[in-house]
């Protein structure tokens, strides 16, 4: 030991030891787990995280509009003494609040679609994903999982948040206030369902044709506003075909006559409601644009892979 | 019995009416490839096939014994591709995109992490791990891209113009480290048309021209001449003279001269000239081929 300890101080000499090459002996885990790493990419990337500074601010000052009125509201109850429903608006009220979460998601959707296809396919990435045991469906599924995770959790935290505040109002205490506003969560996830397919599924579909991310979004949010358009030229309580079949094109309020529906709500005289259609029409359509989607992607991107 | 890199039965890749590859029928063993052939000659289409990126017109193809159109998923478990171009996320740290590399081969997350540390250090790219992609140098990002391609342990490694775009220096650095790669246990399949890279690299050569194969053999095959360098102590116009008599084509520097005898062996040729002619050598050197000679001549063999 004591030789080995003088050596080391003696000798003027470094080595360099080449370490060699290990192969790997482990397990292989297959597509399932290429597909996990692919939704974390997906995610860490649209949230600028392990990127530089820069790649945040956009998808962080969009949480925070989101997170900070909420968690504000929340705040209120604790310090203002005889805080009431009334007071919080429509932060009072799960319906209500879609209007708000509803249109921040879709600038959210607008931003994060894009930046999960477009650089792939500007980069050259594809080649190595290409390369890789995964098909063009795994890739696909994976960047869409990405998108319909971070476009969910953007818009239930916010509701979550509101929840337990919220709670804390009720008459009866906390615990009453969780049991009763408890019965409003399945209309508040199939409505945010609705809002994530909704707006998710055409800002994929621009993302897989267009060639700058600035470019898609912008697109896409062009394309919701000339949708939501179409209310303003569509009569009210008209019989007229053309009216009918353009009803369910107007993707933009599609999510809105679901969230009437789920919650229960007189509707407020979008277009299904003009054209005199049942609220299912718009949920039929958001699932159809879905569908549609994923074929037109996969028909894109399966020459690639 | 070894199991064959790669067996191509019947090949035939169309693009709509142009057809890249036309019929390639050949089995390559386990070795260092070098395939080479001139720009469109079909390289990227044979390297894309061989991956189950483009599905073969006619065909069959099988990569480390599995039918590529049948099971391209496993196929694609034990082969390493390095794109020509692109191919590298530039907002990605190095060690980020190679730790993701491996994970989209379905190495665990831990051994990932280890692998990825590995070849960046293997590479020469250690320091800079933590460095952006979009940040680096050519030579830097080549070399990336050579890591990304071994990152998952595979069988065989598909190189794509490696050397592409690199200063002297960098294509040294590179050629070393594909040379490396053999040691390993990692086949290789370079493609390049800049011959002198592949001489120093690969033991096995794929010819391609205009989308057929012209050649699949080891490279020595392809290399070695058939001409014999002989110097000659003395009497060298006699020995010229009674070359030339027996029918070989001779050709003289002084008191060197460049054999060849068509059909015959030239050493024994040599042999029984010089004891008739009464003199000695004082050197005698088979003939070697530059792989860019045979490349030519192949290459006029076969338009």
């Amino acid at each position: 030991m004591s030789t080995g300890v003088a050596n080391a101080h003696t000798d003027a000499e470094g080595a360099v030891y080449d370490l060699g090459y290990k192969p790997h002996e482990g397990k292989r885990l297959g597509r399932p787990a290429a597909i996990r790493a692919m939704v974390v990419d997906g995610s860490r990337r649209a949230l600028g995280l392990r990127r530089k500074a820069w790649t945040k601010v956009l998808p962080w000052s969009l949480i925070a509009a989101a997170v900070v009125p909420a968690a504000w509201v929340v705040a209120l109850t604790f310090v203002i003494a005889g805080f009431t429903l009334e007071d919080a608006g429509p932060f009072g009220d799960p319906a209500r609040f879609f209007a708000f979460i509803g249109n921040l998601a879709m600038i959210f959707v607008a931003l994060v679609a894009p930046t999960l296809l477009i650089p792939d396919r500007e980069n050259g990435v594809l080649a190595i994903y290409a390369s890789r045991p995964v098909r063009a469906m795994d890739y696909l599924l994976a960047r869409g999982l990405s998108l319909v995770i971070l476009a969910s959790l953007f818009m239930l935290v916010p509701h979550a948040i509101l929840y337990f505040g919220i709670s804390t109002l009720h008459v009866n205490g906390f615990v009453a206030g969780l049991a009763e506003n408890g019965r409003k969560i399945p209309a508040i996830l199939g409505t945010t369902a609705a809002f994530v397919l909704g707006y998710g599924a055409p800002a994929f579909l621009v993302s897989v044709f267009a060639r700058r991310v600035a470019f898609a979004s912008g697109i896409y949010v062009l394309l919701m506003f000339m949708s939501g358009a179409l209310v303003q030229i569509t009569p009210r309580a008209t019989d007229q075909l053309v009216y009918k079949v353009l009803a369910p094109l107007g993707i933009m309020w599609n999510p809105w006559s679901v969230r009437d529906w789920l919650f229960d709500r007189e509707p407020e005289q979008l277009l299904l409601d003009r054209v005199g259609l049942d609220p299912w029409v718009g949920a039929a359509a958001i699932v159809g644009i879905a569908v549609i989607t994923a074929l037109i992607a996969h028909r894109r991107y399966r020459g690639v892979f | 019995m070894t199991t064959p890199l790669i067996e191509l039965q019947g090949l035939t890749q169309a693009y709509g009416s142009h057809v890249a590859l036309k019929g390639l029928t050949g089995t390559i063993p386990p070795a260092s490839i070098g395939l080479v052939g001139a720009n469109g000659a079909g390289k990227s289409t044979l390297m894309k096939v061989l991956l189950g990126i483009l599905k073969p017109t006619e065909g069959t193809v099988r990569v480390l014994g599995r039918s590529v159109a049948d099971d391209t998923i496993a196929v694609r478990e034990r082969v390493g591709y390095m794109p020509e171009r692109g191919g590298l996320p530039p907002d990605q740290t190095a060690a980020d995109f190679m730790i993701y590399a491996a994970q989209l081969a379905g190495i665990p997350p831990r051994a990932a992490r280890q692998r990825a540390s590995d070849v960046l250090t293997l590479v020469g790219l250690h320091e800079e791990r933590f460095r952006y992609l979009g940040d680096f140098s050519t030579g830097m990002l080549q070399r990336a891209l050579l890591a990304q391609s071994i990152v998952h342990d595979p069988d065989l490694v598909l190189l794509d113009e490696p050397l592409s775009g690199l200063d002297p220096e960098g294509r040294d650095q590179m050629l070393r480290l594909i040379g490396r790669l053999r040691g390993f246990g990692i086949h290789t399949l370079v493609s390049s048309h800049v011959l002198t890279d592949i001489e120093s690299t690969c033991d096995w050569i794929v010819m391609i021209e205009s989308g057929r194969m012209i050649r699949n053999s080891p490279l020595d095959a392809l290399t070695a001449g058939e001409t014999v360098g002989v110097e000659v102590l003395d009497n060298v116009d006699v020995v010229e003279k009674l070359l030339l008599e027996r029918g070989a084509v001779v050709q003289r520097r002084g008191h060197h001269l460049d054999v060849t005898a068509s059909g015959r062996d030239p050493y024994d040729l040599i042999n029984r000239v010089l004891v008739e002619a009464g003199s000695g050598l004082s050197l005698l050197k088979a003939g070697v081929k530059s792989l860019e000679d045979a490349y030519f001549e192949e290459g006029r063999g076969a338009s």
